[in-house]
């Protein structure tokens, strides 16, 4: 029977960092021990990571304006946790967190259980659920080994808020040299508007069945009437780059709950609606009678969404509250 | 230049059939290429093309990746030579493992500037055997790659995060996983269909390549693999004339305390 | 007996399929056929990625491919988008009569046009006055010095107006037998004296059909195709793998409705039920699958007599005639289950069933299919 003796939680994006800790927190109540935050940043994030409820924390100072890439700190990481053994590190999925845990894995000679919606501990061993198959099945696992990684995304935790006092115990480490190093010429920062899907009680997503980038404004009028959030399907975000990326639900995207889901133009790939389909009330608008979105609908309207979206709009506004 | 692109052939997820009990079975499914498998390889191809060099495709996994068609098919898309390793023992081996027996494998083809990874694999796309590789390796290694160029034998690439994109240089050797947006991969024609039975594929063991039986243990114990849990949906079809199917569909949002 | 087809064959359909997807969706297809207008980007791409170059020489720019592997083709492309089916199948004949019989400028020029994305060359052969009886074609050709002029009108004449040549059919009158005095031209589209008028049809309206003036029309003696008066056994030759050609696309097309029909008879719900669950709906279904069954059979095996060098002269004709109306009454039994929404013209239903069914007069009436097996079943039952 292994016992939980210390909980690790990496981020490099601070609102992550407190989810994790929410979640590595929810774990320690079965088995005792301590939740540590690794914290690369200023002294100010680590006391903040107390006050998010984390027991201890590693903190690796990244002076202001330093141009040191979050990746290198890999082999930092992997001393101290090949020296001080914690039972779990749990690392928020971002391409920087995938790349932290995919080295660090590689290191420890151990897998990572990635993109977790869900882990519990169940008769001394941690249980991991996750999504494989695109969407199409959902994975248990077990996994074996003195430290096991993990990952989770944004939304999976709760973030425990800044309850806890100031003042715990805040660990300096120091950098080990990387082997490798990668310069950075360059940083172009993507014009993208904070959006937190995953917090949106109604979403009104654009599929494919929008033809032009100027018709998103029927949908804007659209999620306006409704005050929805607009969200979108994989191939609105990354191949026509109409939104961004922050805006898609889907098996690699935003994974949501909300109480309405609208899709307009969207046929309903496994892909995508495993990311939604836990919506209280689902209404799809599309042409095509036999697109895959309608066997997992609650209210359908098959048509020309030219014709119906913006009637929707009208009928919302005008409606006798 | 010698670029070595990584892929991982799997069932097709469109043959998933779901038992009685709820389980996952794959056993009906033809194994398929995926395509963030084909776009490293259209990336490769290209940076093969204008540099001057060769592309070889490697993998590792059970029987079923010797297949002919498969061999076919992914030498069709440009590489100049396939490597595999094929041992039952490798099926459904976990990221730690494939990514041991990969860097075992790339040793014995020898020298190479660039290994390629796609976003990650069709059936479980945990985005990490590139990653692994190339920290076993202990060469550069980046994910999220969107766009790669040669510099006086430097490698200066684009790597497209949630929030920006970060210009990086580096020396090669390297490993780079790559994002769906690398390189639209080409579609194969009659022609290169034909060439490909006619290049040489080299089908290595475990032992051939210096694998013990102990390395493809298992870091994790799967306990289930389930179809996802399923939502009744209402499957209401709003009809007539679109003023009124819209009409009803704002009555039944209301009556349903949504809005 | 090992009905798989190969690892290439396979691979190809892939390919090709993957190849529809990016380069002419659904969506585009139907947007094409709104405004009546030629496939000309989706056939570019078919060009670019050597679909085109199939069945060609290599020395013009092809790659070589056998009948099957070719039928498959027009059966992938009938089923995705049947008006390149269409079109690729019209080229069949002209371009393999150049390739037999045509000057090896001629081919260098009208094969290597082709692979590149020309459209296919026209036929001129069908006259108001001669359809069916083509032999009873009368416009003449009229040599003067080094030249020769062409005088008359061909009816329902399709890409004419739009593609480089039409392979020009004429008669002189003066011959004791007309299958004799047939001869058969390269005529450039832009000669002077040739005037096109566009045809409104019920269907295949990206595929445009006209009526061609002819008045005076001079072209070199050389661009006589073949030989003098063997005009009519020059086209023969290649008939018959246009009307495979045909009927590949026509299985293609009958595969998209049947697919329709099928999911929309899982997802229509009435009486509480989808419409899947009635016996009227699944008796239609096991029909339409029977005869599609029945569609490849035939004519993968005429494809492969034909990659065998064995006649298929009975069999051809078989082919075609069973397809044309097979294929048909798939699309129109698929209009049935959509019930009133197939009557839309937003649907693809409404296409297939309008496209399809000039296929039991186009290439060959059902009438002349009979003609050409039934003497020739009778023949072989004679003592």
């Amino acid at each position: 029977m292994a016992e939980f003796s210390e909980i690790w939680v990496f981020s490099e994006k601070p609102s992550f960092t407190a989810e994790l800790i929410g979640g590595g927190r929810s774990l320690l109540p079965a088995v005792g021990g301590r939740l540590t935050a690794v914290i690369y940043g200023s002294r100010e994030k680590a006391e903040e990571a107390i006050q998010y409820g984390a027991d201890r924390v590693l903190w690796l100072e990244n002076p202001l304006g330093s141009e040191v890439p979050v990746e290198n700190i890999v082999p930092t990481l992997a001393r101290q946790i090949e020296d001080q053994k914690p039972r779990l590190v749990l690392i928020g999925t971002t391409r920087r967190g995938r790349a932290v845990a995919g080295r660090l894995a590689a290191r420890l000679g151990t897998t990572v259980i990635t993109d977790v919606n869900q882990l519990t501990y169940q008769d001394g061993e941690l249980l991991a659920r996750h999504m494989i198959f695109g969407g199409g099945a959902v994975r248990l696992e077990k996994p074996r080994g003195e430290t096991i990684l993990a990952t989770a995304g944004l939304g999976v935790f709760v973030s425990p808020g800044l309850g806890h006092p100031a003042g715990g115990d805040i660990q300096k480490i120091e950098l080990v040299e990387p082997e490798w190093q990668v310069t950075l010429r360059d940083r172009k920062v993507r014009m993208a508007a904070p959006v937190n899907l995953v917090a949106a009680r109604k979403i009104v997503c654009v599929g494919r069945g929008v033809g032009k980038k100027e018709d998103l404004s029927l949908v804007e009028d659209l999620a306006r009437a409704l005050n929805a959030e607009i969200a979108c399907t994989r191939p609105i975000a990354e191949g026509l780059n109409w939104l961004p990326r922050e805006r898609y639900i889907g098996v690699s995207g935003a994974q949501v709950r909300p109480d309405l889901y609208v899709g307009v133009g969207v046929s309903g790939q496994v892909q995508h609606t495993v990311g939604m389909s836990m919506s209280r009330m689902v209404v799809a608008i599309n042409k095509d009678a036999n697109a895959p979105i309608f066997s997992q609908t609650d209210y359908s309207l098959v048509g020309d969404l030219y014709t119906l979206v913006p009637l929707l709009s009208e009928a919302l506004k005008n409606r006798k509250p | 230049m010698n670029i070595i692109v990584c892929y991982k052939p799997t069932p097709d997820a469109s043959d998933i059939v779901v038992r009685a009990d709820g389980s996952i079975s794959v056993e009906r499914a033809e194994w398929i290429l995926s395509p963030f498998d084909l776009q490293a390889v259209e990336a490769g191809m290209r940076l093969a093309e204008a540099a001057g060099g060769k592309v070889m495709a490697l993998s590792v996994g059970p029987r079923q990746i010797s297949n002919s068609k498969l061999k076919k098919d992914m030498l069709s898309r440009g590489p100049d030579e396939l490597y595999l390793v094929v041992d039952d023992a490798l099926a459904g081996a976990d990221t730690a493992v494939t990514a041991r027996v990969l860097t075992q494998a790339v040793r014995k083809m020898g020298s190479f500037d660039l290994i390629l990874f796609g976003e990650g694999s069709a059936d479980l796309y945990f985005q990490q055997v590139g990653l692994q590789v190339g920290e076993l390796l202990c060469i550069p290694t980046l994910n999220a790659i969107s766009k790669i160029d040669l510099e006086d034998g430097r490698l200066v690439v684009e790597r497209s995060l949630e929030d920006e994109i970060e210009v990086l240089e580096t020396s090669m050797p390297a490993a780079l996983s790559v994002t769906t947006d690398i390189a639209l991969p080409r579609l194969p024609s009659l022609k290169e269909i034909l060439k490909a039975s006619k290049k040489p594929v080299t089908e290595w063991t475990l032992t051939d390549i210096d694998v013990q039986g102990g390395t493809v243990k298992a870091h994790s114990e799967i306990v289930a693999v389930q179809a996802p849990p399923h939502v009744e949906r209402k499957k209401v079809v709003l009809e007539g004339k679109p003023a009124e199917a819209v009409q009803s569909l704002v009555d039944a949002l209301q009556k349903e305390g949504i809005l | 007996m090992d009905f798989r087809f190969t690892d290439e064959q396979e691979l190809l359909v892939q390919s090709l399929t993957e190849l529809l997807e990016r380069e002419a969706p659904e969506n585009a297809i139907a947007e094409l056929d709104e405004k009546h207008e030629f496939p000309a980007r989706p056939w570019k791409a078919l060009a670019d990625n050597g679909i085109l170059a199939l069945g060609i020489p290599e020395q013009y720019g092809g790659t070589p491919a056998d009948i099957l592997t070719q039928t498959l083709v027009c059966e992938i492309l009938g089923k995705y988008a049947f008006p390149l089916g269409i079109i690729y199948s019209l080229g069949m004949i002209t371009i393999r009569d150049i390739l037999q019989f045509g000057s090896a400028e001629m081919r260098a020029e009208v094969l290597g046009g082709f692979v590149r994305g020309d459209p296919p060359i026209a036929l001129g052969i069908t006259e108001p006055q001669a359809g069916s009886d083509s032999a009873a074609l009368k416009t003449s050709a009229t040599y003067e010095g080094d030249n020769v002029i062409f005088n008359g009108q061909k009816m329902y004449c399709t890409l004419s107006g739009i593609a480089r040549y039409i392979m020009l059919m004429t008669r002189d009158q003066n011959g004791e037998n007309p299958y004799e005095s047939i001869s058969m031209w390269l005529l450039p589209t832009n000669t002077p004296g040739l005037s096109f008028h566009l045809l409104d049809k019920v269907g295949w309206w990206t595929v445009p059909t006209y009526e061609v003036f002819i008045d005076h029309a001079c072209v070199p003696r050389k661009n006589l195709i073949g030989a003098e008066n063997c005009g009519w056994q020059q086209l023969m030759a290649n008939f018959e793998i246009e009307r495979l050609a045909l009927a590949a696309a026509s299985l293609g097309a009958a595969e998209a409705a049947y697919e329709d029909a099928s999911f929309y008879a899982n997802q229509r719900v009435q009486f509480g039920q989808p419409i899947g669950s009635y016996q009227a709906i699944q008796h239609k279904i096991t029909d339409m699958a029977l005869k599609i069954e029945n569609m490849k059979n035939l004519t993968y095996k005429v494809a492969w007599m034909m990659d065998n060098q064995m006649s298929v002269r009975v069999e051809n004709a078989l082919c075609k005639l069973y397809v044309a109306q097979a294929a048909f009454e798939v699309c129109d039994d698929a209009m049935q289950i959509f019930g009133g929404l197939g009557y839309m013209m937003d649907q693809r239903i409404q296409r297939l069933w309008r496209d399809v069914r000039l296929m039991r007069i186009g290439g060959g009436t059902d009438e002349i299919m009979y003609n050409i097996a039934g003497p020739q079943l009778l023949k072989k039952a004679r003592k």
